[in-house]
């Protein structure tokens, strides 16, 4: 009996404690640590200058290569916009195709929501870092700079795959919910004003490359904001302008041009401006993984060059035979010869020397300049320019000899930014709508064309979530 | 300490429960039966057995009550009971009252030369002892003199004393839950009453006792809406998940299985839909409020969601497509006693923040005192799948196909069209009969030992559970589990101590991608996958097949491995009369270890990464919970008073691990061997408080006065946001003790109009929701740079609280014919509002969705009927009935701003948030034989609707509630002897239910036509030229760059209302028979019980609805539900 009374004020004390702690202690019993394990509050991030760093490079691991759905940061946009153009012929039967992007396609909401996210990361790290106190005002600018350069690249190419697009400039969600399509002039006002005010904040010297490996170029310097300039000034048409700014990167004499067609994609690459590493685990680049038949001869390529592309290379031109790989295949007895894309050579890892994804380059430079002269009717700038691309010892044909009129010349320059820049960043599909071509090329050269598709939908996801989107034209679903 | 009081109540309820039966059996044929005795100088006890032995009536004593009786002479014949006893007991030391069907004999008692002139104002004292038909003393019951201020409860011994009682007639009411009400009507003149009587435990549904919120009650005095399954209920369905047993049985609780294999994921819905799902819903991916489930006053299983971490059993090419496997599964249904299933705010608001959606109690089963018994129960069970799946045979399946190209004016290629030019084409396999065809097999065994003394009891039992799949492969889900509990009380019933423990282990062995939709898809002449070696084939003549090769998730292992422990420890103390005082702890681990392979051996030529991953993932929970209880008799009624407080932890890690690059197959068990390692983990806590009151007030019998409020607290909001207050209230009236009542409707013998209003609450699943966060990027994203590189996690919106749920039930019980047949209806409306969700945002904010309030108020509003019914009942046979049916109506009633939300395209103001939106389809064109649909005017016809709703300028209008619009249950069970059969029909009915039409249509690029086999229900309704009037368009080839309308127009199509229709099934769900065996035989084999069963599951359906399961609507790719048919044995020794 003695032993249940001990019990009874055991219980009773226990209990009775156990109220007064819940009573008024909740607060305390409910306390849990200010962040959950490996997340860091964004105050915390931007207070120190590791965070930092690891926050600003965290936006060039969204160029993530082993991100295999589809986004205009890996190699995937050059599948897509070969395919949507005349470069590329996807044997698989179902996917994507110019003439039939759905609204609900998946990689259209891939292509859209993957650059929103890194745009999210962009604009986090433009509103805290200026105000930091973790690192110095040098290092400040050349950290805006470089973001500066990368919000304008991915803009660029939202406008030119889907036209206007939202304008989002800050990370507060319930400004930037309810944003409508900002009109393509206003896209082109921020890319531009971006890039010039990173001319001012950045130098010649490309940030913080690392002493041994690593990708030296990976991180925008002065004259990569001079390049992507050069090309906004060209497809805004301002010929001067994008003249200048494609001089200020030729000029520098801090590029030159590869005489090996095959040394153009290497890490290194004198001609590179901007590259960035290939990231993937099992494999080099996207574009690698995603052309180049694996293993080799033994099956008809996924992605194979068009057969317009493939006709506009001239006999005896390198660049078919070194940027264009074949298999021969038998089916049904009958035995085929298959062409892919081969500028991106290395299929596993460990292939050496690396290659690197390539975003910008000084050939591309030389035909912006062309462009431009040839439209401010300066011929010999213009041909001169032609022929740093176009000369026997580089692509084993002549240098230019043809007519030098404007419209031949021009014609010229669209024919060597066709064979030149194939399967590289959407060029042939950007300069069949910006120059005004598409309907005639690809109404003739594909029969289901319809003019509505040289812009891709917004994907029908964003048009329910936000109402004050509006799709374009042509597409009913 | 109420747990413990109930688990008591529990252990008395359920003993009694066999003793009563077994004397009503007896006495229900032998009351007309006249007595002949002749003995002389017997012993009383034997007189008794003899007389015992010709009525049935039972005799309760003591033996030192009877150790001074005489020795009994006495020759009679046929004579009535009461003058059998009057000449037993004539000169006896004994006094003998008939009561009930029990005649309880208890020492004379002289009354005391003092007390017959101790009453001068002509007041004198009632004392007595309650029983139960054991003989043990009824603690805490009620004790009142209709219509007087004479009211008190009993003590620990059961007895009850009114001191002073004026001379007069009284009626004396004795109540106790779970016991029937006992009248007596008595007078006291001029002398004290001792009294004896016995509660007997009741057999009215009315009566029975179950738990709610942290205390218990019955139906008679409750003013609240709760449904209780039995363990005999679930033990007549061959259920492996225990909520399956729920489907049909509870009124307002929708039951919807993911599919038939074993294991996976059950949902549950309780009144309807209160929140808006985070992003576009579509049919069949819509979110689900799920209830709070607690196991013996744990709370488990959260959210009831997946445990599969990865995607084997839950991903898109799983064999449980989108759902997974459900955390339930690894309880053990043999070892549940009941399950209680908490509907309104009376209920739920306990509860708090958690009760929000309702909630399901669990209760295991407790040890019964008296012999130990040993239980053993064996069961087989067969498998086939509910409804077959007809598909094409080789030649209509080619000439569909031919047709395809003929209406493209294609012509087929080895490139395009290799089951036209390169298969073989009489070649013909029914891979839908390979794949789903079979039957599977299941094994169910269960052992238990229980037994124990007035003081303690226990139970033990093991269980074991095989479920193969209906699905090629060695494929089966294996759990074992372990129940046992213990409980203690002092001899003075002060003191109570229960302990018990559910462990279980559990493995899923399955493949790691099995890809059902693509086997049910393989055209008919597909080449043969295996050639005659036994290796995967890869290509057939030059033809890559590797899509095609279904029979290589046999080379993938994949195994889900869960551990689940549940451990409670409650104790409690009376400290003064009435004043108990309680501790319940508990804590729960659940532990799940996933693996799957692709070695190269499954993997085609072109691949050479073979890789294995690895998951484990706890969950544990903490769980303290002190409790203070008052009972009091006050002013003609009783008082009930529950002060609690709970502090509740919760924590879980999981781990996943990926290894790529293995050198050989053999060594893909290991992570060791791996060459690369990618690794992610996940952690998550989650503190809570609650301090929680009940008042409840039971006056005269008649009328009930119920309140709860609470204060939680919660560590998932942010700062100042954390505290929340809920309460609710409650009303009920027994009308038919009015006076006048029963004279008026002597058929009714109970009615009760009942209601509550209250609050709940919904807080966040996480914590850390409101802050924005960076983290390291994932381990298989490279450093950059030299630096593990960051990016954001979260938006920062610090101002979400609480979403609140105002909830009212009214409730109105009628018992007529002496309460065998019981009327129960409850009308509900519930409206959540400053709804707690993950909104959708667009993307173009960074990220796609925001945890946030949402102004928008959704009403849940239903009706509830169930009727009991104990329709014949006698010695050797009776019928009883039971029917369920409920409806529920869901409805945005408001969202501000709705129009410039994300939601503006989802939802409209006033129709249900179930509401499905499309396009009105019209019919096949019958000049171009494509799909043709209505524009948003209802008039104009087009073959491109706009999709967005018509507010937003679309052309998609409302097509109709995906909501049943009822279901229900039919349940009738009739015993003869020893034989038991019960038979229970469910039934449901959905107007608007997506159909076959919508899994065939719903899928880009696969559509009639396209190198896929089709269900035969479809042949001859396609479109095949100009002038036909068919329902379905043109098949086609969908062959890239060429045929691109019918694509469009087969999405279209699954958008609109033509793949939708009405979905009523009635369903023979259940069908058991059992016969326990007789007494002699069973006692000749040494045994206490022997029983044979039969129990059939999904046995017969009864619809209108084509092709799929109507219980899974539209869905095509998972492996259908199973119809069980199970025979068994059991043994009791």
């Amino acid at each position: 009996m003695k032993k249940i009374q001990t019990i009874k004020n055991r219980i009773c004390w226990l209990v009775f404690v156990l109220f007064i702690a819940l009573s008024f202690s909740c607060k305390k019993l409910i306390q849990i640590p200010v962040h959950p394990p490996g997340e860091i509050p964004t105050a915390q991030v931007f207070a120190d200058s590791a965070g930092i760093l690891s926050a600003v490079k965290g936006i060039y691991s969204n160029f993530n290569e082993t991100n295999f759905s589809p986004s205009f940061v890996n190699g995937n946009i050059d599948q897509y916009t070969g395919r949507s153009s005349d470069e590329l012929i996807v044997t698989s039967p179902a996917g994507l195709d110019a003439d039939k992007v759905l609204p609900t396609d998946l990689p259209m909401e891939s292509l859209w929501s993957s650059a929103y996210s890194n745009i999210y990361q962009m604009n986090s790290c433009l509103e805290n870092i200026p105000s930091s106190t973790a690192i110095s005002q040098a290092l400040k600018n050349q950290l805006l700079g470089e973001i500066k350069v990368v919000r304008a690249f991915y803009y660029f190419n939202l406008v030119n795959l889907f036209g206007g697009v939202p304008l989002v400039t800050t990370t507060d969600y319930h400004v930037t919910e309810t944003l409508p399509r900002a009109s393509v002039d206003s896209v082109y006002s921020l890319i531009i004003s971006d890039l010039t005010s990173a001319q001012k904040l950045l130098t010649a010297a490309y940030p913080a490359a690392p002493a041994t490996g690593g990708v030296p170029k990976a991180r925008p310097n002065l004259y990569v904001a001079d390049g992507l300039l050069a090309k906004v000034y060209l497809y805004r048409q301002q010929w001067s302008n994008a003249a200048g700014t494609a001089s200020l990167v030729i000029n520098s004499g801090a590029y030159s041009m590869e005489p090996n067609l095959n040394n153009i994609f290497l890490d290194g690459s004198k001609e590179a401006i901007w590259q960035l590493p290939a990231t993937g685990l099992y494999y080099q680049t996207m574009d690698a993984y995603n052309f180049v038949p694996n293993p080799p001869n033994a099956f008809i390529p996924t992605y194979q060059v068009g057969s317009y592309l493939y006709a506009a290379f001239e006999a005896g031109d390198l660049r078919k035979t070194d940027w264009t790989g074949s298999n021969s295949v038998a089916t049904g007895g009958t035995v085929m010869v298959y062409y892919y894309p081969n500028k991106y050579k290395n299929i596993v890892a460990s292939a050496t020397p690396a290659e690197d994804f390539m975003f910008l380059r000084l050939g591309e430079q030389y035909l912006i300049r062309a462009e431009a002269y040839a439209q401010l009717n300066n011929a010999a700038g213009a041909v001169a320019d032609i022929n740093q691309i176009r000369n026997p010892a580089r692509v084993g044909l002549p240098n230019y000899g043809g007519p030098t009129d404007q419209s031949s010349l021009l014609k010229e320059i669209y024919h060597e930014r066709q064979v030149e820049l194939c399967f590289e960043w959407g060029n042939r599909w950007y300069d069949l709508k910006r120059t005004g071509t598409i309907n005639a090329i690809l109404g003739a050269e594909k029969p289901t064309w319809q003019p509505y598709a040289a812009l891709y939908p917004v994907p029908q996801t964003e048009m329910q979530s936000n109402p004050f989107l509006v799709q374009n034209p042509g597409y009913s679903r | 300490m109420h747990n413990c009081l109930h688990k008591l109540l529990l252990i008395m309820k359920l003993t009694t429960l066999i003793l009563v039966t077994v004397i009503l059996h007896v006495s229900a044929s032998s009351l007309a039966q006249k007595i002949t005795l002749v003995e002389k100088n017997a012993p009383l006890v034997d007189v008794f057995n003899q007389i015992s032995n010709q009525t049935g009536y039972d005799f309760v004593f003591t033996g030192s009550d009877v150790q001074n009786a005489k020795p009994v002479t006495i020759n009679i014949k046929n004579a009535e009971l009461s003058d059998v006893l009057n000449q037993i007991f004539k000169g006896q030391p004994l006094d003998f009252l008939i009561e009930n069907k029990s005649v309880v004999i208890q020492e004379k008692k002289e009354l005391s030369y003092p007390d017959k002139f101790k009453n001068p104002v002509q007041a004198f004292a009632i004392t007595g002892k309650i029983i139960d038909s054991l003989g043990h003393p009824v603690i805490g019951a009620s004790v009142a003199l209709q219509g007087t201020m004479y009211s008190i409860l009993t003590d620990n011994k059961g007895n009850f004393t009114f001191t002073s009682v004026p001379q007069g007639k009284y009626m004396l009411v004795a109540t106790y839950i779970g016991y029937a009400r006992l009248e007596r009507n008595i007078e006291i003149a001029g002398k004290d009453l001792n009294l004896l009587l016995i509660l007997h435990t009741s057999i009215s549904s009315l009566d029975q006792i179950h738990i709610i919120g942290y205390s218990s009650e019955s139906r008679r005095f409750s003013v609240n809406s709760t449904t209780v399954v039995t363990a005999q209920d679930i033990a007549d369905q061959p259920v492996t998940n225990v909520l399956e047993a729920l489907d049909g049985r509870v009124p307002g609780l929708v039951i919807s299985p993911s599919s038939g294999v074993p294991g996976s994921e059950v949902r549950a819905q309780i009144r309807g839909q209160n929140t808006l799902p985070p992003s576009t819903a579509t049919p069949l991916s819509s979110v689900y409020n799920q209830p709070l489930f607690i196991l013996d006053g744990i709370p488990v299983a959260a959210q009831n969601t997946n445990i599969s971490a990865l995607g084997s059993f839950g991903g898109t090419n799983a064999l449980v497509p989108n759902s997974g496997i459900s955390p339930i599964s690894g309880l053990n249904p043999n070892d549940i006693e009941s399950i209680t299933v908490l509907k309104d705010a009376d209920a739920t608001s306990i509860y708090g923040s958690q009760g929000a959606n309702g909630v399901i109690l669990i209760v295991t089963k407790k040890g019964k005192p008296g012999k130990t018994q040993f239980n053993i129960q064996v069961d087989d069970q067969d498998n086939t799948i509910t409804r077959t799946y007809q598909m094409l045979n080789t030649q209509q399946y080619l000439t569909m196909r031919k047709q395809a190209f003929a209406n493209d004016g294609l012509t087929p290629t080895a490139f395009n069209a290799p089951d036209l030019t390169v298969y073989d084409q009489n070649k013909y396999t029914n891979f839908a009969n390979e794949f789903f065809g079979g039957s599977s097999n299941n094994t169910d065994m269960h052992a238990s030992l229980s037994g124990g003394s007035a003081t303690s009891t226990f139970i033990t039992s093991v269980g074991y559970n095989k479920s193969t799949y209906d699905f090629p492969g060695d494929y089966s889900d294996n759990r074992l589990t372990f129940h046992s509990a213990f409980h203690h009380n002092s001899l003075d019933h002060k003191l109570t101590v229960d302990f018990g423990t559910d462990l279980s282990s559990d493995r899923n062995n399955s493949s790691s991608s099995p890809s059902v939709g693509t086997a049910l898809r393989l055209p008919s002449n597909t080449p043969d996958l295996i050639d005659p070696a036994g290796n995967l084939v890869w290509n057939y003549k030059g033809v890559d097949i590797s899509s095609d090769q279904m029979d290589a998730y046999l080379k993938q292992p994949a195994y889900l491995q869960n551990f689940l422990l549940n451990s409670t420890f409650n104790v409690g103390y009376e400290i003064l009369p009435g004043l108990k005082i309680a501790l319940n702890t508990g804590y729960s681990r659940d532990d799940a270890n996933e693996y799957n392979s692709f070695p190269l051996a499954s993997l085609p030529p072109t691949t050479t990464t073979t890789s294995a991953a690895f998951a484990t993932n706890t969950n544990q929970s903490i769980l303290i919970e002190p409790q203070i209880t008052y009972k009091l008799s006050m002013r003609k009624g009783v008082f009930n008073a529950l002060l609690g407080g709970t502090y509740k932890k919760q924590f879980g890690d999981a781990l996943t691990q990926t290894g790529t690059g293995y050198t050989d197959d053999a060594l893909l068990t290991s992570i060791n061997n791996a060459t690369t390692v990618t690794a992610t983990d996940v952690s998550q806590l989650f503190k809570y408080t609650d301090v929680f009151a009940r008042l409840g007030y039971v006056y005269d019998n008649k009328y009930i006065i119920s309140l709860t409020g609470n204060r939680d607290a919660s560590s998932n909001f942010g700062p100042g946001r954390q505290f929340a207050n809920f309460g609710s209230a409650g009303l009920g009236w027994i009308f038919s003790q009015e006076q006048g009542f029963k004279q008026l409707l002597p058929f009714i013998s109970y009615a009760k109009l009942s209601g509550n209003y209250g609050t709940s609450g919904t807080q966040p699943g996480t914590a850390y929701q409101f802050n924005d966060f960076y983290t390291s990027a994932s381990g298989n994203t490279l450093p950059f740079q030299g630096t593990k590189t960051f990016y954001p996690v979260n938006l920062y919106n610090p101002d979400f609280s609480w979403a609140t749920q105002k909830e009212l039930n009214v409730a109105l019980d009628f018992g007529l014919f002496n309460d065998k047949l019981l009327i129960n209806a409850n009308y509900y409306v519930n409206r959540t509002s400053n709804q707690l969700v993950n909104a959708t945002l667009p993307s173009q904010t960074g990220f796609t969705s925001v945890f946030q309030n949402l102004n928008a108020t959704v009403q849940n509003k239903g009706l509830e009927f169930t009727i009991t019914s104990t329709n014949i009942h006698t010695k050797n046979f009776s019928w009883t009935t039971s029917f369920l049916i409920s409806g529920n109506r869901n409805k945005l009633v408001a969202f501000p701003g709705l129009a410039t939300s994300p939601y503006a395209s989802q939802y409209i103001i006033g129709k249900p948030e179930t509401e499905v939106y499309g396009f009105k389809y019209k019919d096949v064109n019958p000049t171009t034989g494509l799909f043709e649909f209505y524009a948003a005017d209802g008039k104009t016809v087009t073959g491109f609707p706009n999709a967005a709703l018509a507010s937003q300028g679309g052309d998609e209008v409302p097509l109709g509630d995906l909501e049943p619009t009822f279901q229900g249950g039919l349940g009738n069970t009739f015993k003869y002897k020893g034989l038991s059969l019960m038979v229970f029909f469910q039934f449901s009915d959905q107007n608007t239910a997506p159909n076959y039409l919508y899994g065939i249509y719903s899928t880009a690029f696969v559509f009639p036509g396209v190198e896929d086999n089709i269900p035969a229900s479809l042949l001859g309704q396609f479109w095949e030229k100009p002038g036909d009037v068919k329902p379905l368009q043109r098949l086609s080839t969908g062959q890239s760059g060429f045929q691109f309308l019918p694509l469009v127009e087969s999405l279209n199509f699954a958008e609109s209302s033509g793949v939708y229709s009405k979905d009523l099934y009635v369903r023979l769900k259940t069908v058991s028979l059992s016969y326990n065996l007789p007494a002699k035989w069973v006692k000749a084999a040494h045994m206490s019980g022997c029983r044979l069963f039969i129990n059939a599951e999904n046995l017969l359906t009864f619809t209108g609805y084509k092709f799929l399961d109507p219980e899974m609507p539209g869905v095509y790719y998972a492996l259908p539900l199973q119809r069980v048919i199970s025979g068994g044995l059991s043994f009791d020794f």
